[in-house]
């Protein structure tokens, strides 16, 4: 039975994240909290003192529990559709019966914060919120990014926003967004995002330091922590960790002998489980398109037009040509030898125009791309024995 | 009139005076017939002493001479009252399908769920397992209680449960264990669904699969309410009909 | 079409016809521009095309509409249109360019916010981008003039569309064509006509039609006063089960039904502030927010208003906005004792399973 190294700092990361848990569940006496998306701007909310929680990021802690399931059954039984996005039930399963969750849930929400960018279920997940718990809900509209770059009338609409969205939080917390305290979470912010596009790149080495279920673990920082001086300690440490490795020739996959591009959010559940068969057969998965979600510019010169044009330009924001061509610049700058598509029951947005994704590396590139359909956080989707077939036969094309 | 049997059941002033079930098989139109014909002869009486008939259940436009037909639904609620006065929540667990049912004073509905369109929670889910695993499902619910362990099938389609039941017998896993795993994920399939409607006292069991012990005994651990089974839970849509009948 | 009406006067003569899908696009643009709008509702059968390019999980009012158009079902079209609402009709316009490139794609930023000031400002300049790009698709100009024509056109629509709804939820409550067809069914293929014919042919069809007298006797209060839920009219199954369990349906709640004809653009103000105004008016489909103006409270008033005896939901497989909607708006029925149904309706659906679900329901409210 081959053994893997592990990376000692996604320990540090994991503890980080417990103790960010518990932190925010304290400081949540003293300071306002406000439950957010992870395509919100953070950074305005950090600055101003005010503290944040990712209920997305606690669906995808439900999924690795083995939660999700059970959660998703309470939201189940109070009506809640089985094909809806599973971390917003896991979620909302967690809010009506917290005693069953992770951590025995979140703390109270004092204000709700959903910004459209990521998709349109944050909308109804947060509307649901905003009536279980009864507090103020701000709904930051991004547009669709139907072309690369944005059209100006867009970026007006999300700067003007971006402006109400400071004086509505004024208002419900009593606090100000003070500008030299602003600058200071956004170099912080900036900091934290060029080193996530630095250990990024360290997949483009042979062998590959690192593999995508590390960075799945390694990602909560710059979701949770984007803003703070921890993220960037974390990051630090990870880069020379990962720089260690190069230098020692290590890869995350010993024997590297096919390098691969994961699409789409991780199977949380199966967080190593699932990569397992392609790491004995000498598969790394050197980059993937969940984790480079996270890898916005923000502009220094002029912040809220830049806040505005980093989040309406995400990945999953922008038109299909401009993915497209993103992807196969991943897979050309990484060498990849194939990938590995999760249809995510879940995830409209990263889902569905998958089969345009295979097509394109197929006919460009050349290579070979598998889809499998199955769940981010409900396991009741995943079907072991499909799945476990059709990787065999994939690997065997390799 | 069901998808796979068919019954029936003759009141006279609000008694029960004789039931029957037949398989329905593909001819609707003569099981009916035939089925009460059979009722007929239990009881005693003739065709023409009938006053009023009504028919219910899938196929229930095929029921020939019906004065009304009346969805299963109500029906169900009126003959599990009628078999246990207390009840309060109905589960039925047929053949093809399974309903939750929410009852009021008088065997009123209230609320209900179904789920029609899924084999899994339904005795179609138990008849693809037995088949799977070369067993009867006469002591499928025995041996499920027999186990000491259930076996994890966390899929909620059938086909892929299927297929989790093949990877068990493969690894050497205890063929009752594996029966127990069956009976649990239907019970929690069931579970899941009646979750959608309040459950109260008493909780009647009816349908083809209120035979069976493995699911009335897991269906009472997952919803932690007792589970009463009448003698004649298969009949209570019929009786029900009849009741109707005779409003 | 023409078989509708015998011989209807189109004024453009062939028709230019614009495909559309989702409750927010501007028809009146484009019919100013010489198009034709005509919703793509979807079709029954499942030609297999959309399949190779659309996961298992996708709603059926998008993938039958990507599933016409690559059987060529749609080649006749001059455009297809598409307003910013949910991911599933996202996803179909990201599709729509690479794989149906002969059918141009007009993609309407419509926002998400329907409160404030910014985003009305931002659907004006919307308004303003789509106007200029349906010009250069149509190869001529949008004159205001020309625009506020169409929106008088428009207005007349939805008066006589309210007008069947007023005789549908009226005691007498039989829609013309209803003493034959049942009130659901008539009532909807009228206002599903509404979507599929060009505009004046209709008002003069409907027009005639709410003429005649209504012959269908009163039915005395007993038939049981329901309400529907959903995002089309896409699945007449259920109008027809309705009907024949012996309920009316007396309003409803649904993306193309009453609410996109309650509210008419002003005549007498600019002709794109009109359209954005009635826009930002309308009582929001799942996809939209206004904090005051909720879909919840208006079903609620609706039910009051129209002394509703039940609420059917009828919510297409996985349709996320409106899933979410039902969990809400469920639990406010259920808070005020009004008896509520779910119905799933997907690519096949089956009328059985429809029709049993419906006559228990009417039967439970019957009582």
């Amino acid at each position: 039975m081959p053994t893997y190294p592990r990376l000692q700092s996604l320990r540090e990361i994991n503890s980080v994240m417990t103790r960010y848990y518990v932190q925010r569940k304290a400081l949540a006496r003293l300071r306002p909290l406000a439950y957010v998306t992870s395509g919100a701007p953070v950074e305005i909310m950090e600055a101003m003192g005010i503290l944040t929680l990712y209920p997305e990021n606690y669906g995808a802690l439900c999924g690795a529990r083995g939660d999700a399931v059970g959660l998703c059954q309470v939201a189940e039984a109070a009506g809640y559709p089985t094909d809806l996005c599973s971390y917003a039930r896991s979620h909302i399963g967690a809010v009506k019966q917290p005693r069953n969750a992770p951590l025995r849930g979140m703390p109270r929400p004092d204000l709700l914060v959903c910004c459209s960018n990521i998709c349109g279920t944050v909308l109804k997940w947060y509307e649901a919120l905003a009536a279980l718990y009864d507090v103020p809900l701000f709904i930051l509209d991004v547009p669709f990014q139907r072309a690369t770059p944005a059209e100006p009338h867009i970026i007006t609409y999300v700067v003007e926003q971006l402006h109400e969205f400071v004086g509505w939080l004024g208002t419900h917390t009593g606090r100000r967004l003070r500008p030299d305290k602003f600058h200071t979470v956004l170099d912080r912010a900036r900091e934290a995002i060029t080193l996530w596009q630095e250990i990024l790149e360290f997949g483009r080495h042979r062998p590959s330091p690192i593999n995508a279920p590390d960075l799945f673990i390694a990602m909560a920082p710059i979701v949770a922590l984007r803003g703070t001086t921890k993220a960037t300690e974390c990051y630090r440490h990870l880069k020379a960790e990962l720089e260690e490795r190069v230098a020692q020739g290590i890869g995350a996959v010993p024997g590297e002998r096919y390098r691969l591009l994961w699409d789409n959010i991780a199977v949380w559940y199966r967080l190593y489980r699932f990569f397992r068969p392609f790491m004995d057969a000498g598969a790394c998965f050197v980059a993937d398109t969940y984790t480079n979600a996270w890898t916005v510019e923000l502009d220094a010169e002029e912040p809220f037009v830049g806040m505005a044009q980093a989040y309406t330009g995400i990945f999953i924001n922008i038109d299909l040509p401009t993915r497209l061509r993103t992807i196969v610049d991943l897979a050309s700058r990484f060498q990849v030898d194939g990938m590995v598509m999760h249809a995510n029951h879940s995830c409209k947005p990263f889902s569905i125009t998958q089969n345009e994704v295979r097509d394109r590396l197929r006919d460009e590139l050349g290579l070979p791309v598998l889809i499998l359909e199955a769940d981010m956080s409900d396991a009741r989707l995943y079907n072991e024995g499909t799945i476990k077939e059709r990787v065999a036969a994939f690997l065997e094309m390799l | 009139m069901g998808a796979i049997t068919a019954k029936a059941a003759i009141i006279e002033d609000g008694d029960l005076l004789a039931t029957a079930v037949i398989l329905a098989g593909y001819d609707r139109a003569a099981a009916a017939i035939q089925v009460l014909d059979q009722a007929l002869a239990h009881a005693g009486l003739t065709r023409e002493r009938i006053a009023r008939l009504v028919g219910t259940g899938y196929g229930r436009v095929q029921v020939p001479g019906a004065d009304r037909t009346v969805t299963e639904i109500t029906c169900h609620a009126r003959g599990a009252h009628y078999l246990c006065p207390s009840v309060h929540t109905v589960i039925d667990i047929g053949g093809q399908d399974s309903k939750g049912i929410s009852v009021g004073p008088g065997g009123k509905v209230l609320d209900f769920v179904m789920n029609d369109k899924c084999a899994a929670g339904t005795g179609r889910f138990l008849e693809v397992m037995a088949h799977a695993l070369e067993e009867d499902l006469v002591n499928f619910g025995q041996i499920a209680l027999s186990a000491p362990r259930r076996a994890s099938i966390s899929s909620t389609c059938t086909v892929f449960a299927e297929s989790e039941v093949v990877t068990h017998v493969a690894k050497g896993i205890p063929k009752a264990e594996i029966i127990a795993g069956i009976h649990k994920a239907i019970a929690a399939r069931v579970a899941t669904m009646v979750g959608r409607i309040s459950v109260r006292d008493a909780v009647v069991l009816t349908g083809g699969v209120a035979r069976n012990a493995g699911v009335a005994r897991m269906l009472e651990e997952k919803l932690g309410h007792a589970i009463v089974v009448p003698e004649q839970a298969q009949l209570a849509g019929a009786i029900g009909a009849a009741l109707i009948a005779r409003e | 079409m023409a078989s509708e009406t015998g011989n209807p006067r189109l004024e453009r003569n062939p028709p230019s016809l614009l495909g559309f899908l989702t409750a927010y696009v501007p028809e009146e643009l484009f019919h100013a521009a010489g198009f034709t709008p005509v919703f793509i509702f979807h079709a029954p059968d499942d030609r297999g095309h959309a399949r190779a390019h659309l996961p298992s999980f996708t709603c059926w009012v998008a993938g039958s509409a990507l599933d016409q158009a690559l059987a060529g079902d749609l080649d006749h079209l001059a455009g297809m249109a598409l307003a910013k609402t949910c991911d599933s009709t996202q996803g179909l316009a990201d599709l729509w360019q690479p794989n149906v490139p002969h059918v141009p794609l007009f993609h309407f930023g419509m926002p998400l916010r329907l409160d404030s000031s910014s985003a009305r400002a931002y659907l004006l300049a919307e308004l303003e981008s789509l106007r200029a790009r349906i010009q250069t698709v149509a190869g001529r100009s949008i004159s205001d003039e020309t625009l506020q024509e169409s929106i008088r056109l428009y207005n007349r629509t939805r008066a006589l569309v309210r007008r069947l709804y007023a005789r549908a939820a009226s005691p007498a409550g039989v829609p013309p064509g209803g003493e034959n067809r049942g009130s659901a069914p008539a009532l909807y293929r009228l206002v599903r006509a509404a979507f599929q014919m060009p505009k004046d042919a209709y008002n003069d069809h409907v027009s005639q039609l709410l003429g005649r007298p209504s012959t269908f006797p009163n039915d005395g209060g007993r038939k049981r006063r329901v309400l529907l839920v959903g995002p089309a009219l896409g699945d007449p199954v259920l109008f027809d089960v309705l009907d024949q369990s012996g309920a009316r349906v007396v309003g409803d709640l649904m993306d193309l039904g009453e609410r996109y004809f309650a509210v008419d653009a002003a005549e007498d103000s600019h002709p794109l502030e009109a359209l954005a105004d009635r826009l930002l008016a309308l009582v929001p489909t799942p996809t939209k927010h206004h904090p005051q103006r909720t879909r919840e409270a208006h079903l609620l008033a609706l039910v009051r208003q129209r002394r509703a005896d039940g609420v059917i939901f009828a919510r297409q497989k996985f349709c996320e906005p409106h899933g979410f909607d039902y969990a809400q708006m469920a639990h406010a029925l259920d808070e005020s004792a009004v008896p509520n149904l779910l119905v799933e309706l997907e690519q096949a659906s089956q009328t059985g399973q429809v029709r049993t679900r419906v006559e228990a329901f009417v039967e439970m409210i019957t009582g």
